[in-house]
């Protein structure tokens, strides 16, 4: 046993050279075989012969060729010259048969043998024609419905195979000269992994990101667009112009964990089934303290004895709808809280009505119907985002101007400044009927 | 009310419910568990769902019997609010074809509110189309987009509102 421990050189007989060796009639891999197959792979059939490179795991398969040549021939693996051809007894080029005069010992059969290679360089690029779209399409269209299943449901193994099917592109792209494809799924390997390190679900817009790269690539093989000089600006105008079209909706995205358990909500909605299912939702969260009402108007006299943290309200409701109860809540002289977060609910998603209800003063919209997620999502804009309010003659409520870009050049239409004012919190149990915190009455 | 209390201006607005949101040892914070949970306390209400939304089409189909006998305005509101309704409660228990089907009554009433009566055989039998449908949908308790069926219900009010330029 000891023997066996002791280091030692081991010796390991190869038959490969000798079953490298060729016979009269065997198919042999000349120079010229590999030189007009790479030339055929890379789009340019007059390449001129190229050098090996070293060890990569970008390989062609031609370069594979030479690497083996190099091995059976027992050479350095990370030698950088061109491999010498086995079978070289005789050199035969595939594009141009030498004369047999012209090389000694060179016969009849030698040009049959010509004859055979050059064939069978034409039969591996008729393959390698006919693989390419089988391959692309394949590929493309399991990336497709990989990424559709994904945005349907997240999980770690499906966002793996989205991985692995770029992960293979990006190998075989550079490999059939659609250099392109390769950057696109290098970029789009990127991404997931940077996806792969958040906990939360995938939101719309990462999702959206992942097609984008999967329509360039079509884009690529529809324009069938091979190698990189010039493309890049093309592709990536195109990209762009993809990427325009992507939903700039993050409603569905996760934010960190919050305990809404304490906190109170008034849920008003004449359907005592969307009142039990936006209900429902908030015990799930552990929320105990939730209130209910039927229209506007009960909604109004129940805030007066239950001043709740935020109002979820829906908007089609008879006496009183919400949009109606949230001017309510914001001007009316006697509102128990001007400045209560209400998320309202709609069916309602055209422009014209949105922006009605921005303008009377709701936090955040939720298009029905709704999701645990997107209802959750809504209340945590609020806690993480409190507007400050805006009170002029036409508007109190939160400052509709979400975003605030220090780029804007138009035409800036607040022309006063307005004054700040600070406004203390007001909690749970006070009285507010005493109007500190109410706004101007003349508020619309 | 005084001058200065009318002025325009920016309230800095202080609110105690980040603090109070901030989870602490011991405390329920809503967690992915927690959110898939809540999903699933959705879909065990889908049964129920099925159950309410047969009395919507019941309300559907007088609404609709009271219009197609006089045409008038106000059953023509009454269709639209209950599908305005359903349209609204189908994708969150799963019936999103109810979604689909009910948000396209919607548009075909709008449509038809644009004109004023009397409305013609066909697009009576629009609204029928519609109503037809989703009695279809909760019968046979269709979920999600419905495949093929799904496919073939949508294609056929999409070339029925198509011939009626709707």
């Amino acid at each position: 046993m000891a023997e066996d421990k002791k280091g030692v050189i081991i010796e390991i007989k190869s038959d490969l050279l000798e079953k490298a060796t060729a016979r009269p009639g065997d198919i042999v891999v000349s120079d010229d075989m590999l030189d007009s197959l790479e030339g055929f792979i890379s789009g340019k059939p007059d390449t001129p012969p190229k050098e090996v490179k070293p060890a990569d795991e970008n390989l062609s398969k031609v370069e594979m060729l030479s690497k083996v040549k190099s091995v059976i021939a027992g050479t350095d693996k990370r030698t950088r010259e061109k491999p010498t051809a086995k079978n070289v007894n005789i050199v035969i080029s595939a594009t141009s048969a030498p004369k047999t005069e012209d090389v000694p010992g060179m016969n009849d059969d030698c040009l049959v043998r010509a004859k055979d290679d050059s064939d069978r360089v034409e039969t591996s690029k008729t393959l390698i024609k006919e693989t390419i779209p089988k391959w692309i399409k394949n590929d493309v269209s399991r990336l497709d419905s990989a990424i559709a299943n994904l945005a349907e449901k997240h999980s770690g193994a499906q966002l793996r195979i989205v991985f692995g099917i770029a992960n293979n592109m990006r190998r075989q792209g550079e490999f059939f000269g659609f250099n392109l494809i390769s950057f696109v799924a290098t970029m789009l390997c990127h991404v997931i992994e940077l996806l792969e390190k958040k906990s939360s679900p995938l939101s719309l817009d990462e999702v959206a990101m992942m097609k984008m790269h999967a329509d360039t690539i079509k884009i690529v093989i529809g324009n069938q667009i091979k190698g990189t000089d010039g493309k890049v600006p093309v592709v990536s105008e195109k990209m762009l112009k993809v990427a325009k079209d992507i939903p700039a909706n993050t409603t569905d995205e996760v934010p960190h964990a919050k305990d809404i358990a304490h906190m109170s909500f008034l849920v008003v909605d004449d359907n005592k089934h969307m009142r039990a299912l936006v209900k429902s939702i908030l015990h799930s969260f552990g929320t105990k303290n939730v209130h209910d009402a039927a229209n506007g108007a009960e909604a109004y006299k129940e805030l007066k004895v239950f001043p709740a943290d935020v109002i979820i309200t829906d908007w089609n409701m008879a006496p009183m709808n919400g949009v109606e109860f949230t001017r309510m809540i914001r001007t009316d002289k006697d509102s128990p809280n001007p400045f209560t977060p209400i998320i309202m609910l709609t069916g309602h998603t055209e422009r014209h009505r949105i922006m009605n209800a921005r303008d009377s003063g709701v936090n955040e919209l939720l298009a029905k119907p709704i999701s645990a997620k997107g209802l959750y999502s809504r209340i945590c804009a609020i806690i993480d985002n409190p507007r400050e309010f805006v009170r002029t003659k036409n508007y109190f409520g939160p400052d509709r101007r979400r975003k605030k870009s220090d780029d804007y050049t138009g035409i800036e239409r607040r022309k006063t400044p307005p004054v700040m004012i600070p406004i203390p919190a007001v909690t749970k149990n006070n009285d507010s009927d005493d109007g500190e915190n109410l706004p101007s009455s003349d508020a619309v | 009310m005084t001058e200065e209390e009318t002025k325009d201006a920016i309230l800095d607005v202080e609110t105690d419910l980040k603090e109070r949101a901030k989870p602490r040892p011991g405390d329920i914070a809503v967690s992915e568990n927690m959110l898939s949970e809540a999903e699933n306390v959705i879909a065990s209400m889908a049964n129920e769902y099925i159950t309410w939304v047969k009395d919507d089409i019941t309300r559907l189909e007088g609404f609709f019997e009271q219009f197609a006998a006089k045409q008038d305005a106000s059953s023509l509101h009454e269709i639209f609010e209950v599908s305005h309704d359903m349209k609204g409660q189908g994708g969150s228990f799963g019936y999103n074809l109810i979604t689909t089907v009910t948000g396209s009554l919607c548009k075909v009433i709008e449509a038809l509110q644009k004109k004023a009566p009397p409305y013609g055989e066909k697009e009576v039998s629009a609204i029928k189309v519609h109503i037809d449908a989703i009695k279809l949908i909760a019968s046979e308790h269709i979920k999600g987009d419905g495949g093929d069926v799904g496919r073939q219900l949508v294609d056929g009010i999409d070339a029925v509102k198509k011939k009626l330029n709707m």
